[in-house]
């Protein structure tokens, strides 16, 4: 594992020493991750529960995590110490925080200077650990996670356009069983999302994230659970985040259920135009706001309706949505080694929210598509064939 | 059924009107579910975004979001009243979210000064807490994560009837997997969980992605907690073998209320050592639930647990306490563990969950809901008398 990650240690290193850090905690589960190469089974969403990194600049990494997490740590290739805490002697943050405390102090830290992802850390965690080692010098690493996350190493994108596959092959797999049932589709939008995660899975994808199946009224929406059948002549959008060994994938397709109109069609061509106006300033040197107002230009040009709430799209790595972000606030420069998901939201006929999201490494000369299986120019008609796949 | 009819909301207001905060503000994705009705499963993934709700004494909470997610939320929220931040203005989303939470508190709040504002500190990044402080010198927050916990582990009748239909239909749901399940079949843990899933999914509990999982680990591969990692709960491409103990999980969700499910399978007749690991675990459970009721502490729960344990020389996996709340979350207070002195009360759901090893080093795991009543507590959502493991079969029960 290790080999594999040394660039990645060596700019953690080296940002240490810059910050006159003696070590480094991490306690999101994105920046655990990317410092350690262990991705955990679904800590974001176990709040009680936690798990930290320590990295000392002498280069000593340690993990901290409950018991049942201790042999996933291992089997993905950490051969570093592992120290499972007990969650019985106190509840659960307290345990931690205590085994944290007693790590720090083992490694001679409780004067140091400690760099900690103040993002991360809940107020309640932090302000423990600031009273059990009152003369620590605990300083924000947030900034350096972020500049180091940015820029990803030729392994990183590896994995990233692996997860960008799995996600490719599971919304197309799906759709591939639509075709059988053109008169009365059948499906549930539940069964369909389940589809697209099996198929995911069945391409090699270590876990599946967001789910989403829009359609009709739902459609003008970013996010609804799936609900009821698909109905004819109706615009769907999927959306599936994927991750491969702790990197993500974020992708969302359109699909019409039967022979698009003209209308349609058009709708969905205008958001590629879009997508193609924001790809023109995919290169080194190009702020990430600029891409916003090259799109938002060329949709006041066209008079495409596009919905910018969220910019048009963002980073991809340890977590399915990260810097930079591709809105007027962010002056992030574009630099070869970053990979961006293009997420530019436009109107469909009826309000829809149509998106096709695809993923790019940004190269010196230009930029590099991660993200295609199948060739998606035009909107995906379901139309009850399967040779067009 | 209907959030207002959880009645969730008449008890958030019970609670504000004799708590001592002029307001609280909770960010925590699981927080903000259960204030909102909102069941997004993305919320823990967007790391760098904030949701929130601001609840004022008698006034009408309102829910702050990104600018995103408005629509999805003025949907499946009961709360209405939703402002909605931009991430267009300023590169640090922080600091515009804290001045849209100072802009409402201040509107709504006639003097901040002296109002105890509660937050829910155990959830809210520090750097958010360290940004308000700067930005509006005159609020002080103070933690409220009590206050929520209180709020949570004592559940509605409304909650209980989603938890329980939850229980039941992940427990229906597993069990109807099981039954395809032959002897000599051909079934690979891998198609089990996720038959698994399907036969929930079909009993139309909630398709959510993240931390919804499926497992079967069989064999040795049951010696782990997660025997594929880090590809978490997608299942080996390994054979059920005849004789094996076969553990299953699934967790689920239904309106955003969740099951947190394990059963134990056996391929064929048990053999005698197996019977009596399941026979030790059973007893566990039972004793646990004997234990059970109101006035009773976790950690007496726990320790009747242990004892039983020690005195029949089975080792309890250490670390992981013997059971948990369930609600909002698959895991969450109160804990059955040593440590943890919250006094059970009618209302409570509770996970029972010990730990054992089997025959073979297997982690057997056989997960009760159970519900804290006046008399002592009760199983919620069994669907087959689980005092016998599942028992995979030469044929199938009944048409397969």
């Amino acid at each position: 594992m290790r080999d594999k990650r040394q660039r990645i240690d060596a700019n953690i290193h080296q940002a240490m020493v810059s910050q006159g850090c003696d070590a480094v905690v991490t306690v999101g589960s994105d920046n655990f991750t990317y410092m350690t190469g262990v991705c955990l089974p679904f800590a974001t969403h176990f709040p009680d529960r936690m798990a930290f990194g320590i990295r000392t600049k002498e280069r000593q990494d340690w993990i901290f995590c409950p018991r049942d997490w201790e042999e996933a740590i291992q089997d993905q290739g950490w051969r570093e110490r592992i120290l499972p805490y007990s969650e019985m002697g106190d509840l659960p943050h307290g345990s931690a925080i205590e085994s944290l405390a007693r790590a720090l102090e083992d490694l001679d830290l409780q004067k140091g200077s400690i760099g900690i992802d103040h993002s991360r850390v809940s107020f309640h965690l932090m302000d423990q650990l600031t009273r059990r080692l009152p003369q620590v010098n605990w300083t924000t690493f947030d900034d350096f996670f972020r500049a180091l996350r940015l820029e990803k190493t030729p392994q990183e994108i590896e994995l990233i356009e692996t997860a960008s596959k799995h996600s490719e092959l599971g919304i197309v797999g799906a759709l591939n069983h639509m075709e059988g049932s053109m008169d009365e589709f059948g499906y549930t939008l539940s069964e369909f999302s389940e589809r697209i995660r099996v198929h995911a899975f069945e391409a090699g994808a270590s876990g599946v994230g967001h789910v989403a199946t829009l359609q009709g009224v739902e459609c003008q929406q970013w996010y609804a659970p799936p609900q009821g059948k698909f109905r004819p002549d109706h615009l769907v959008r999927m959306e599936l985040t994927t991750h491969f060994s702790g990197y993500w994938s974020n992708a969302a397709r359109m699909a019409f259920m039967g022979q698009p109109t003209q209308r349609e069609k058009e709708s969905y061509l205008k958001n590629l135009y879009l997508k193609q106006a924001a790809e023109e300033m995919f290169k080194p040197e190009i702020h990430c706001d600029e891409i916003f107002g090259q799109v938002k230009r060329t949709a006041e040009k066209e008079k495409i309706d596009f919905w910018e709430d969220g910019g048009v799209g963002h980073g991809v790595g340890v977590s399915e949505r990260e810097a930079p972000y591709l809105n007027p606030a962010d002056r992030t420069i574009l630099k070869p080694g970053m990979v961006l998901v293009l997420a530019i939201y436009s109107y469909g006929p009826d309000r829809q929210l149509i998106c096709s999201k695809d993923t790019y490494e940004i190269l010196p000369t230009g930029f590099r598509l991660l993200s295609w299986y199948r060739n998606w120019d035009r909107l995906y008609a379901v139309i009850g064939f399967r040779a067009a796949h | 059924m209907d959030w207002k009819e959880l009645g969730i909301v008449e008890k958030v207001q019970q609670a504000m009107a004799t708590s001592g905060y002029g307001a609280v503000i909770a960010m925590g994705p699981d927080n903000f579910q259960y204030l909102t009705g909102a069941h997004l499963p993305f919320l823990y993934s967007h790391q760098d975004r904030f949701a929130g709700v601001i609840w004022v004494k008698d006034a009408e909470p309102a829910i702050f979001c990104p600018s995103e997610w408005t629509g999805t939320i003025h949907e499946w929220s009961w709360i209405k009243k939703i402002f909605s931040y931009s991430e267009m203005k300023r590169a640090d989303t922080v600091a515009e979210v804290v001045d849209l939470v100072v802009h409402l508190l201040t509107g709504v709040i006639k003097s901040t000064k002296g109002t105890e504002i509660g937050i829910d500190m155990a959830r809210v990044p520090y750097r958010f807490c360290k940004v308000l402080e700067a930005v509006h010198a005159g609020i002080k927050p103070v933690g409220c994560d009590d206050f929520f916990k209180t709020l949570r582990t004592v559940k509605t009748t409304g909650e209980v009837e989603l938890l329980e239909e939850a229980a039941y239909r992940t427990d229906h749901g597993i069990e109807g997997a099981l039954h395809h399940v032959l002897v000599a079949g051909s079934r690979y843990e891998k198609g089990l969980a996720e038959i698994i899933r399907i036969h929930c999914l079909e009993r139309h509990l909630d398709f959510v992605g993240y931390h919804s999982v499926s497992q079967a680990a069989s064999g040795e591969h049951a010696r782990k907690f997660w025997p594929l990692a880090p590809k978490f709960g997608v299942g080996w491409g390994k054979r059920l073998a005849p004789g094996e103990m076969v553990r299953v999980e699934m967790r689920a969700s239904l309106n955003g209320y969740w099951s947190d499910a394990a059963r134990m399978m056996i391929m064929g007749e048990p053999t005698p050592d197996q019977a009596e690991a399941y026979d030790d675990l059973v007893a566990l459970r039972e004793l646990a639930m004997k234990h059970i009721k109101p006035d009773v502490a976790c950690n007496q729960v726990f320790e009747a647990v242990k004892r039983r344990a020690e005195e029949r020389g089975l080792e309890l996996i250490s670390g992981l306490g013997i059971g948990h709340g369930v609600g909002v979350t698959p895991h969450e207070p109160p804990y059955l563990i040593e440590g943890d002195t919250t006094a059970l009360v009618p209302g409570m759901v509770l996970v029972i969950d010990p730990i054992i090893y089997g025959p073979q080093r297997e982690i057997m795991r056989s997960k009760d809901t159970i519900l804290v009543t006046q008399e002592g507590c009760k199983i919620l959502g069994w669907y087959k008398d689980w005092r016998e493991p599942h028992i995979a079969s030469g044929a199938y029960p009944s048409g397969g």
